[in-house]
């Protein structure tokens, strides 16, 4: 357990450390992120640039700051979004029971089918570009996960004593979910935004990348990757790694904290003991 | 089992029917119309009656419900529409990308399976070993890699510095096929779909694998002399193979996202590449086929996948 | 109860046959973070053929793990530290793995507690019957089955093609415990170790697998090793009786020697538990609660609820005494020096 502890403390640091520079960050650069010198460009790290520039002659580490403000808040936003949606479905479902939770969990199975990029794609070709719409098309395609986690949490919660009492004693039902329902589905809930912090920064990074995230006039970690393959064939291979070492870090360190919060509230093979019910099921109905 | 095979059949096109209505909604319920998507800015300095002319050519002046029904009585008798880009027939351009991805996807797969079970069974029987751990942090590194920065790397590595394998395509251009060829262009992006794949992979059988093997029956075969090998191979695999045999159908909805980026960045003429080109130029009667095409292809996938458990 | 006494006992014919087995200093230690847990500490016991000896004690006195070291089948981190176990004259504890895999189902089987995970979910119980069958003969796997289906005909089971065909969630808990009973018997161990064979079942069911295995070690003239918490079962079918407590056998002697005339605080306080109408025997109304294993308290471990003990019983651990025969405590109180057993 310790080790968990550890391992989580210090992916906690490396994420406080990461949220400082990027929300700071014009205490880390006194550069422009859009600021183009085109008497710099191609730059290679070092000789004023920490980090070389890129081929508008724009400096990395400070679109580095700024792109990776844009990606975190945009992880963490549309997680907001998927975790409030994801928790009311799941809730209501597991709360309802009967042939309501049968009808939404087979909406959420059929979801679960379509490829999440796709409808991302999808859904950013019909809508202007724009930071707000990533954040809802990623929390709106990424929430069924959360929602089944907590149906099935609901689902037995909903027969223990405490929530007996409570509708025993008037208490209005959005209440019982709202109070105690929600409440005791926390470690779960926690576990799973921590991960979806994760997947929602790979996800943004991916479709900048393919342009049709972020705007490319805003830095985000996606965008700064935009044509990393030409300047790559083009010997520049700082433009590229940089972001992607930044990336890789935080996702990296969102990752080991999610598997150590994971163990630490006990929820150790949450996804396999869910294949394995789901093997029983079958098997049983199979006879 | 025949009934299993049959409410299993029945759940199955029930999905289906709502990847449908979701393929359909998606396009006409998102803001602005397929019409205004059409034209983009143009349609405002259209007259209204010219706008008016367009919508009704589309069909879009009709209630929804109707023309949700005349789309998909089109698409059950194998009319997907045609492209608003090329003009062409949405199903045959569905039919010439599919191979594509079946080839880089299925080649992604059967890495993924062999690489992730050795590793996963041998950190699985051998949990809180060195090798476990060193697993779990690869995986977990894995898991944290963008496949499309990953493709450039390796194209930095392989395509500029060693010069080893092309960097984008099919084929290389102007010769003539060859399975060798193909081969070669096949490599890197077969290796970014799979890698970046491979660590949910390698915790998930690694997982069921420790669970399995802490199972009461594993010491009750040991207590009837059964060979220790023969424990691990026919019950310990067997067992932990269960869900993800099952996670397997369901994971192609993951691959077929993968191979987008994948497709996009190394070119590879599959459906991914085409699903952006068509996202790119607003081309929805491509975008609704491709949607509907990947929901058939995950639900009978994940079909295939439980009836073979079962 | 005491009329249930009546039939069993020690005869001369039994005390001058050889045993089976010979258990002598068996302990098997635990290494955990908390230090070395002693679960079982210097047991010794003889199995005789034809005979049940019942191993008695709270949930944690290490009778599982006993019966476990029998068969090795000890995971780390727990090891056998010490002692013999003797077979037909063979120390099992020097045997390699190869080696005590090809006894394991052959000369000892075991039967376990819970018939329902004790089987793999996804091979029937034919499959499995067979799969132990060919790990010791070589034998097709037509000739497994025939012998399958012969041994269920013995448990007392109908249907056998059905039975043999079922995947385990298929089958009542009752019928999984007589499937495992046979596959346990099919190679006529000379030792068949059952712990706690009818704890998971429903009541109704329990007295009838009793009696099975009772007639099927009668019948094969294996010596049947029965780990229980349950009086009631040992009064029913024990030929011997062996009291653990912390680890160690506090008492041990024939049925009626022990229900008639125990010696130990401890073997008195599990008796006068059994209430007539509670007839799982409640273990619970014992006052104090077991030691923890990983600190234990200086001498005799039952002296922090022993209502008997004596000063030197918190200092020193007892020696074993003889009372009569093959009858022995480990208690101060019984402290003579003609009785004492040497070396213990």
């Amino acid at each position: 357990m310790s080790k968990y502890k550890t391992v989580t403390v210090i992916s906690f640091i490396v994420l406080t450390v990461m949220a400082v520079m990027v929300i700071g960050a014009p205490l880390f650069t006194a550069k422009d992120p859009t600021g183009v010198e085109l008497t710099k460009t191609l730059r290679q790290p070092g000789q004023g640039n920490l980090l070389g520039t890129d081929e508008m002659g724009r400096d990395i580490w400070t679109r580095l700051l700024y792109g990776g403000r844009v990606s975190l808040s945009v992880g963490v936003a549309s997680v907001a979004v998927s975790t409030v949606l994801g928790v009311a479905y799941g809730a209501i479902s597991g709360y309802a029971g009967g042939w309501v939770d049968r009808v939404l969990m087979r909406i959420i199975d059929a979801l679960l089918c379509l490829p999440s990029m796709l409808i991302m794609l999808v859904i950013q070709s019909m809508t202007r570009p724009s930071l707000t719409n990533v954040v809802l098309v990623i929390g709106f395609t990424t929430w069924m996960q959360m929602s089944r986690l907590v149906r099935t949490e609901v689902l037995s919660l909903k027969e223990r004593e405490f929530v007996l009492a409570a509708l025993a004693a008037g208490t209005p039902v959005w209440k019982i979910i709202l109070r105690h329902l929600v409440p005791h589905c926390s470690p779960t809930i926690i576990v799973m935004a921590t991960v979806g912090v994760g997947h929602a920064i790979l996800s943004e990074t991916s479709l900048s990348f393919l342009g049709l995230g972020i705007p490319p006039h805003q830095p985000s970690l996606g965008n700064m990757l935009i044509g990393g393959q030409n300047q790559i064939l083009a010997g520049a291979w700082w433009i590229p790694v940089f972001p992607g070492a930044m990336i890789i870090s935080t996702v990296l360190a969102i990752t080991f904290a999610s598997d150590g919060l994971q163990h630490i509230l006990m929820l150790r093979n949450a996804g396999i003991e869910e294949g394995v019910k789901k093997w029983l099921k079958i098997s049983k109905e199979a006879a | 089992m025949g009934r299993y095979v049959f409410s299993r059949l029945t759940e199955s096109f029930v999905v289906l029917f709502i990847i449908s209505i979701v393929a359909f909604g998606l396009v006409h319920l998102a803001p602005g119309d397929p019409a205004m998507a059409l034209y983009g800015d143009q349609i405002q300095k259209m007259r209204p009656a010219d706008r008016e002319r367009i919508r009704e050519n589309l069909g879009l002046n009709r209630p929804l419900p109707v023309q949700y029904y005349k789309w998909i009585s089109n698409v059950l008798k194998g009319d997907m529409g045609r492209s608003f880009m090329t003009g062409r027939d949405v199903k045959t351009m569905l039919m010439e990308r599919f191979p594509g991805t079946l080839i880089l996807s299925s080649t992604a797969t059967l890495i993924i399976i062999s690489l992730t079970l050795a590793i996963g069974i041998y950190a699985g029987m051998r949990q809180y070993s060195f090798f476990d751990y060193a697993s779990t942090t690869v995986s977990f590194i894995l898991m944290s890699v963008p496949g499309f920065w990953f493709a450039m790397m390796l194209i930095l590595v392989f395509c500029v510095g060693l010069k080893w394998l092309p960097s984008s395509g099919f084929t290389t251009i102007g010769t003539d096929f060859s399975i060798f060829d193909m081969l070669k262009h096949l490599i890197l992006p077969a290796v970014v779909l799979s890698f970046t794949h491979m660590g949910y992979y390698i915790r998930l059988i690694r997982g069921s694998v420790a669970v399995a093997k802490e199972q009461d029956f594993v010491t009750v075969l040991k207590s009837r002399g059964i060979k220790n090998s023969a424990i691990v191979a026919r019950h310990i695999v067997r067992n932990a193979m269960i869900p993800f045999v099952t996670y397997l159908g369901v994971s192609i909805s993951i691959m077929l996202a993968g191979s987008i980026v994948t497709e996009a960045i190394f070119a590879w003429p599959g459906l991914g590449m085409m699903s952006v080109e068509a996202a790119n130029n607003r081309d929805y009667p491509v975008l609704m086929g491709t949607i509907l095409f990947s929901g058939v292809l995950v639900v009978g996938g994940s079909l295939v996948a439980d009836l073979f458990c079962a | 109860m005491v009329k249930n006494l009546k039939r069993s006992g020690l005869t001369k014919e039994n005390i001058n046959c050889a045993p089976v087995m010979e258990v002598v200093d068996l302990s098997t230690s635990f290494l955990t973070a908390a230090g070395e847990i002693k679960a079982v500490r210097e047991v010794s016991f003889s199995l005789f053929a034809g005979q049940v000896l019942a191993v008695v004690g709270e949930s944690g006195c290490g009778k599982s793990v006993t019966a476990r070291s029998l068969l090795r089948l000890i995971d780390p981190p727990g090891y056998i530290k010490n002692g013999w176990v003797l077979l037909n004259g063979v120390n099992l504890l020097n045997l390699t793995e190869g080696e005590m895999r090809r006894l394991r189902g052959t000369e000892i089987s075991m039967v376990f507690q819970d018939p329902m995970t004790s089987f793999d979910p996804v091979y029937t119980v034919g499959r499995q019957f067979t799969e132990a069958l060919m790990a010791h003969e070589k034998i097709s796997q037509q000739e497994a089955k025939q012998q399958a289906l012969q041994m269920l005909s013995k448990v007392s089971l109908q249907d056998l093609e059905r039975v043999f065909n079922s995947y385990p969630f298929q089958l009542s808990g009752g019928m999984r415990q007589r499937v495992m009973i046979a596959i346990a018997l099919a190679m006529k161990p000379k030792v068949l170790i059952a712990d706690e064979p009818t704890t998971a079942l429903d009541v109704t069911v329990q007295s009838g697998i009793l009696a099975e295995l009772k007639r099927l070690n009668k019948e094969t003239g294996s010596a049947l090793l029965l780990i229980t918490h349950d009086l009631g079962v040992v009064a029913e079918l024990a030929d011997r009786v062996a009291i653990m407590y912390a680890g160690r056998i506090v008492e041990i002697g024939s049925v009626y020697d022990i229900f008639d005339h125990a010696q130990h605080p401890y073997t008195r306080a599990l008796l006068t538990s059994i209430n007539p109408i509670q007839e799982d025997g409640g273990l619970t109304a014992i006052p104090g609660q077991p030691p923890d294993m990983a600190n234990v308290p200086p001498g005799c471990p039952f002296s922090p609820r022993c209502p008997e003990a004596l000063r030197q019983c918190r200092q020193k651990e007892p020696e074993q005494y003889i009372i009569a025969g093959e009858h022995w405590v480990s208690c101060w109180r019984a402290e003579s020096e003609e009785r004492k057993i040497s070396g213990a």
